[in-house]
This record gives C-alpha cells, sequence and structure tokens, in this order.
C-alpha cells in the first residue's frame, strides 16, 4: 500500500514520513498540492496525507480535486491553523471530502492507528 | 541696530494702533446716534482721547499680548529678547526675572549660540515663515517654533517668536507607531501560530516515535518492522534539535519586533529570510487573497536588520491586502538582482550606478488616484474608512527604506492595482555561517558550579556539561551556590547561573560572588533579555549573558574561552 504525503514544512514531511514508515507503509512526499497531484498522476496513492496551508495549491483545493479524478481516495487533512484559528480549515476539508483530520501537533501512534484503519477497514 | 529700532517699529505699531483706535471711536460715536450701545474689544470708555488714548491703547495691545495662550517673544535681529507675552514669562522666567535683553537660545536650549536648527536662520535664507521643533531643555516639552520677521521700511528689524507646546501630539504619535506595531503583530500571530504548531508537531512527534521505537518492549505498529537503529535515533534527536532552533528563532523575531529600539544591521542574504516571510504571510492573509512568490534561492547579500526588513514586506503586503475591493485578488512578492545603469537612473535620480537587490509587491487592488502617491508616506495620511488602519504603514515602510540607504518605487493604475518596489544596495561580500556540527565541541576537565531552581534544567545541564568532560556541582538557589563557594571543598572554575530564582536572582548571586572572587568567570542566562540591562552586567562584572533557550555549541564556546582568557590573563 502507497501513501502520498503532501506538506510544504520539510521537517513536518519527514516526520510523517516516519510514522508511516514506522506503521509499516511505502511512502512519497510533494511540497505542495500541485505537485502533490502530479505525483498522484504518475504513481496513484492508496491514501494521501495534505496539510492546508500551502504554496501554489492549499489544501482543500487538492482534496476537491483528488476526490474528483480519484472517488475511493482514502484522504487525512492535518493543518497547523492560520489567520482564523487552529481548527477552522478542517471541518472545510472533511466536508469537501477528507475522512479524517488531524490538528497540529498531534499524536503520532493515533496517526498511524487512523492510517491502519483507513486502509485496511475502509 | 538691534533693539531701538525695535523698539522705534513696536512704537510705530502702538501709533498704527492709536490711529485705528481713534477711527474706531469714530465710528462708534457715529454709530452711537443711531444704535444705543456698541462696546468696543479695546475699550470700555467712550471719552478717551489724546495721551489717555494712547496709553489706553498700549493697555490694549498688552493685554491681546498677554492673552495670546502660546508663547511669543518679541526678537530683534540678535535673536535678542525685546518684549515676552505672559505665557512667555510664565515658560522661560525664572525668580520672576526679566526676559527681556536675553537670547532666545539661552532661554530654550540652553545655549550660548544659536540653534543649529534655529527657524530665524531658515527664515533669513529663504525669506518665508519658518517652523522648527525645538525641545526644551529643563521641561523635557517639545514646542514647535514659528518665527515671522518684522519689516520696516524694506528691512527685517527683528522676529515674532512663537512657540506651541507640541509634546502631547508628539506622545500620541509615538504610541501610534507602537499601535501600529502591535497591528502588524496581531495580523502576524496567525501565521506564526500555524509555524508554530509545525514546530511543536515536529518536536512532540519525533519525541514520540522514540519513546514508542525504544527497545524496551517491541511497541511497533507494524510488528514484523526491524529495531530502531542508532542512526534512526540520531534522526530523531536532530530533527528534535533543528524545530528547537526554529522555535528560538521565532520567538527572537516576536521579541525584536515589538521592541521599540530597532537592532543593528548585518550582512544577510535577503532570500530565505523573505521566503520565511511569505510563509508567514501566506497563513495570515485572508483565503480570498492568493500570494504568489518568485524568490530565487539566492540573490546575493544586503546589509540589514532582518526584523525590520520582514516589518517592511508584512507592512507592504498588508497595504496591499486592504487595498482590494472585497478583499479578493493577488498579492506577488518577487525578488531579485538588479543592474542600475546611466538609463536607469534617469527613472531613479536617487539610485547609484551599481547592483542592488529589489524587492517588489504586486498587486491587483484599486491602485493609488495620481494626485495621491507623492502623499502616501506621509504620516497618518490615509485614505482608508475610520477603524481600517491608521495611516501610519506606509510612513514606517518609508523610514524602514530610508535607515537601510535604500530607495522606494511606486508605479500605480487606478483600477487594476499597484506596485511597490524597493532598492537595496548589494553587499558584494559575501559572509558564511560555519555549519553547526554536533562533533568536535570544545570540552574541557575543569569544574563548574550550575546554578537553577528548575530541578529539570538542573539535571539536562548537568548531563550536557558533564558530556563535555566538566566536573559539575549543581545547586537550585543562590543561597545553595553560596555555601557550595563557603564550604570550599572544591575549587570551582565557573559559575553558570539562571538570572530568574525566588529569593535571590542570578545578578544578586553574581554580585556576592564577584566581591569575593573577582576573577572567577561568571556566565548569566536568562529568558527575559530585556530586563537586564549592558550597564548592569558591566557593572556586577558578569563574564558573559547567554539568552535561553541556550545553545549548547554556544555555552560550551563561552566556557572555554572565559577560562582560556582568565589563563592567559594569570600568566
Amino acid at each position: 500500500m502507497r501513501i502520498l504525503v503532501i506538506d510544504d514544512d520539510e521537517q513536518m514531511r519527514t516526520l510523517l514520513r516516519q510514522v508511516i514508515e514506522w506503521a509499516g507503509y511505502e511512502v512519497f512526499e510533494a511540497e505542495d498540492g500541485r505537485e502533490g497531484m502530479v505525483k498522484q498522476r504518475q504513481q496513484p496513492a492508496d491514501l494521501v496525507i495534505t496539510d492546508l496551508i500551502m504554496p501554489e495549491q492549499e489544501g482543500l483545493e487538492t482534496i476537491t480535486g483528488l476526490k474528483k479524478e480519484y472517488p475511493d481516495i482514502k484522504i487525512i487533512a492535518i493543518s497547523g491553523g492560520g489567520r482564523i484559528g487552529p481548527d477552522a480549515y478542517l471541518p472545510a476539508a472533511k466536508e469537501l471530502g477528507a475522512d479524517r483530520v488531524f490538528s497540529k501537533p498531534f499524536d503520532v501512534k493515533e496517526l498511524a492507528q487512523t492510517v491502519k484503519e483507513l486502509l485496511e477497514n475502509g | 541696530m538691534g533693539i531701538w529700532q525695535v523698539m522705534t517699529a513696536l512704537l510705530g505699531l502702538y501709533t498704527l494702533i492709536t490711529v485705528l483706535y481713534f477711527l474706531r471711536r469714530l465710528q462708534l460715536t457715529r454709530n452711537t446716534e443711531m444704535e444705543p450701545v456698541q462696546h468696543s474689544v479695546f475699550s470700555q470708555d467712550a471719552d478717551l482721547v489724546g495721551t489717555e488714548g494712547l496709553q489706553q491703547a498700549l493697555t490694549d495691545w498688552q493685554q491681546t499680548f498677554d492673552a495670546i495662550i502660546d508663547p511669543v517673544l518679541v526678537l530683534d535681529t540678535d535673536l535678542v529678547i525685546v518684549k515676552g507675552n505672559k505665557a512667555a514669562k510664565l515658560l522661560l522666567g525664572h525668580n520672576g526675572e526679566s526676559l527681556e535683553g536675553k537670547h532666545c537660545y539661552n532661554l530654550f536650549s540652553g545655549k550660548d549660540s544659536p540653534c543649529s536648527i534655529c527657524p530665524v536662520k531658515a527664515q533669513a535664507r529663504n525669506n518665508v515663515i519658518s517652523q522648527q521643533d525645538i525641545r526644551h531643555q529643563y521641561l523635557g516639552k517639545v514646542f514647535n517654533v514659528s518665527c515671522a520677521p518684522i519689516h520696516q521700511q524694506g528691512r527685517v528689524v527683528g522676529y515674532i517668536h512663537s512657540a506651541k507646546d507640541i509634546s502631547h501630539q508628539r506622545q500620541l504619535e509615538k504610541q501610534l507607531i507602537q499601535a501600529h506595531k502591535m497591528d502588524a503583530i496581531a495580523t502576524l500571530a496567525g501565521g506564526i501560530a500555524h509555524d508554530f504548531n509545525n514546530i511543536l508537531g515536529a518536536i512532540l512527534g519525533n519525541a514520540d516515535l522514540l519513546l514508542y521505537r525504544m527497545p524496551d518492549g517491541n511497541r511497533n505498529i507494524a510488528s514484523e518492522l526491524p529495531p530502531i537503529t542508532f542512526e534512526e535515533i540520531t534522526e530523531h534527536l536532530l530533527s528534535i534539535k533543528r524545530a528547537g532552533n526554529r522555535a528560538k528563532e521565532l520567538v527572537t523575531q516576536i521579541l525584536a519586533f515589538s521592541r521599540q529600539t530597532s537592532n543593528r544591521r548585518k550582512l544577510i542574504d535577503i532570500a530565505p529570510l523573505i521566503k520565511e516571510c511569505c510563509k508567514l504571510l501566506r497563513a495570515s492573509l485572508p483565503s480570498t487573497i492568493e500570494l504568489k512568490s518568485s524568490i530565487p534561492s539566492q540573490t546575493g547579500n544586503i546589509l540589514a536588520d532582518p526584523t525590520q526588513i520582514q516589518q517592511m514586506l508584512m507592512n507592504l503586503c498588508n497595504n496591499s491586502a486592504q487595498a482590494m475591493d472585497n478583499g479578493m485578488g493577488t498579492i506577488e512578492v518577487s525578488l531579485r538582482q538588479t543592474d542600475i545603469g546611466e538609463a536607469e537612473l534617469k527613472r531613479y535620480p536617487d539610485l547609484h550606478i551599481g547592483k542592488y537587490i529589489t524587492l517588489a509587491v504586486r498587486d491587483t487592488g484599486k491602485g493609488i488616484p495620481e494626485d495621491v502617491v507623492s502623499r502616501i508616506f506621509d504620516p497618518f495620511f490615509t485614505t482608508k474608512e475610520v477603524g481600517y488602519g491608521s495611516g501610519m504603514g506606509l510612513a514606517v515602510i518609508h523610514g524602514i527604506v530610508v535607515a537601510h540607504d535604500a530607495s522606494i518605487d511606486v508605479q500605480s493604475n487606478q483600477g487594476t492595482g499597484s506596485v511597490f518596489t524597493v532598492f537595496f544596495p548589494m553587499v558584494m561580500d559575501e559572509e558564511r555561517q560555519a555549519e553547526d556540527v554536533l562533533t568536535s565541541l570544545p570540552t574541557g576537565r575543569e569544574t563548574i558550579l550550575f546554578v537553577d531552581d528548575e530541578e529539570e534544567i538542573v539535571v539536562m545541564r548537568t548531563r550536557m556539561l558533564e558530556y563535555l568532560g566538566y566536573k559539575v556541582i549543581a545547586a537550585h538557589s543562590g543561597d545553595e551556590a553560596i555555601s557550595c563557594f563557603e564550604r570550599g571543598e572544591e575549587e570551582i572554575n565557573v559559575l553558570i547561573t539562571d538570572q530568574t530564582m525566588p529569593r535571590m536572582t542570578g545578578l544578586q548571586l553574581a554580585e556576592k560572588v564577584r566581591k569575593r572572587l573577582p576573577y572567577l568567570p561568571i556566565i548569566l542566562c536568562s529568558g527575559y533579555s530585556d530586563a537586564i540591562s549592558p550597564e548592569e552586567i558591566e557593572r556586577i562584572g558578569i563574564d558573559r549573558f547567554i539568552a535561553k533557550p541556550v545553545d549548547m555549541r554556544q555555552l560550551a564556546t563561552a566556557i572555554r574561552e572565559l577560562l582560556k582568557s582568565r589563563k592567559t590573563e594569570s600568566l
């Protein structure tokens, strides 16, 4: 099973890669939504973990695009918040099709278990 | 020349007033025939004539002069006071002494020669009524002093010098500038929260992952995975350290930004700074505004205060965001190297031939009307509605631009948007910071007394200093530290103390120790660098001040440097 991680923060991408590898899955990374869409089209992932505030193409737009092209794909949205509060964008992400949402900082074990649950139980 | 001519002028003025007075009386007498009562401000008595009239005119003039609430002086051409009104006497008079015959600069600024910014000089040079702001030597007040010439037969024979107290206005201006800074901080808060959550995510995530994967029991989510390796542990720890350093930088930036005084300029590579700032902006601008950036990884170095550059970019982008119709549009931030030659000088006459780094902020806002462009950098000038900005943003930007020997250009079209371009002189020399490598930290075998009231910090620092080879004596208070010295069981070579501790602060401890041991190296660590002045540190004799969170390399280097210098001194 393959997982695509989209986040503009390099340290966060590294951490997400380590968490997913710890959970036993293969990971590939993208720095923003646009690059994420390109990588997904080249080699589709089963699950995407995406940040929401990013340059070029932000997370909400990415979630919409992914769901349109890959209706069955599992999506986890992660956000560190922004101008209007830490959890402002997460409900919107859920509405647009994200299966689960996490606020940064998040519990790594909970994230790893959520990834497993989504991939193994649907 | 001088006082007599001015007196003659004043007498002339009195004569004129007297003539006017008689004309007025004449008019009143005529009017009385038609109207029962009329009053003149100059007289209550309709029967005054001749010398008495002149005397009355003089009294009227003096009363009018004294009724002016601002201090007014009549000066001769040598700036000697000929006459002062009541307000001037109250402000400048000492023990009832007369102002007449004294120099205005002596009374106003306590100087023996005219002020360098004397409005009279400017008046004589430009032949227009001149104004200057002058600070009063004893009152600590700021006055807007204006100077108008008294002409007699085409010659200047003296000056009317009037001073308006603008201290309150100045204070309000200062407060507004500070309030504007706080506005900018509030705007930044969203961006900072976003960045901080990323940092916290990295610290907590790596620490958790490390704990879950440690060899005491296989807690791997996927049980078939091999146990954690030494390299993986190192990778997690380095990630935590990197994130901690990012947090430290962020806190330094916020503190520097909120201080009133500016930091010193230093040689910086501007590209990473602008990139970092764009990240904060992206999170803090409304999502209806698209932020595009075109920043090459390297454009060159400039001499700048990083905090002020960030503040400038924040203000420019906030200004652009506020210029958007319905809060929707695009802001584009770009950075590039520009060669200014003869051709460019025609367009930008303030620049010099050479290399510049240009920072441009382009927006798709309403644009600025042509008649307003020249005034946009004036303090408090605003086209925004009340409550939509103080009008200080662009004035602050202009101040920063000037302080950086830079130049700013504005191109604007109404309806399509504006471009603000800042030209920074490029510095050709490059300074590169040495890479922070964990290995080769300076070590030693001396004894260090480490004092901090927080147990966790004591344990962590003791471990760290022991790792560097030192013998560490730990104390949790100033009193405990003093006891260690008094017992004298072991020679202490360095004292490292925290500042904020109950009962005895680090400074108080250092002061006591310094009296007994004048050559002992003392390092003070504190999280609130503002509370301790450099003068205080010098007075007590603290050798090094290190801001918290303390960097291991910085502390290790400081210890070695101080011990080395003490050894050299003792030789």
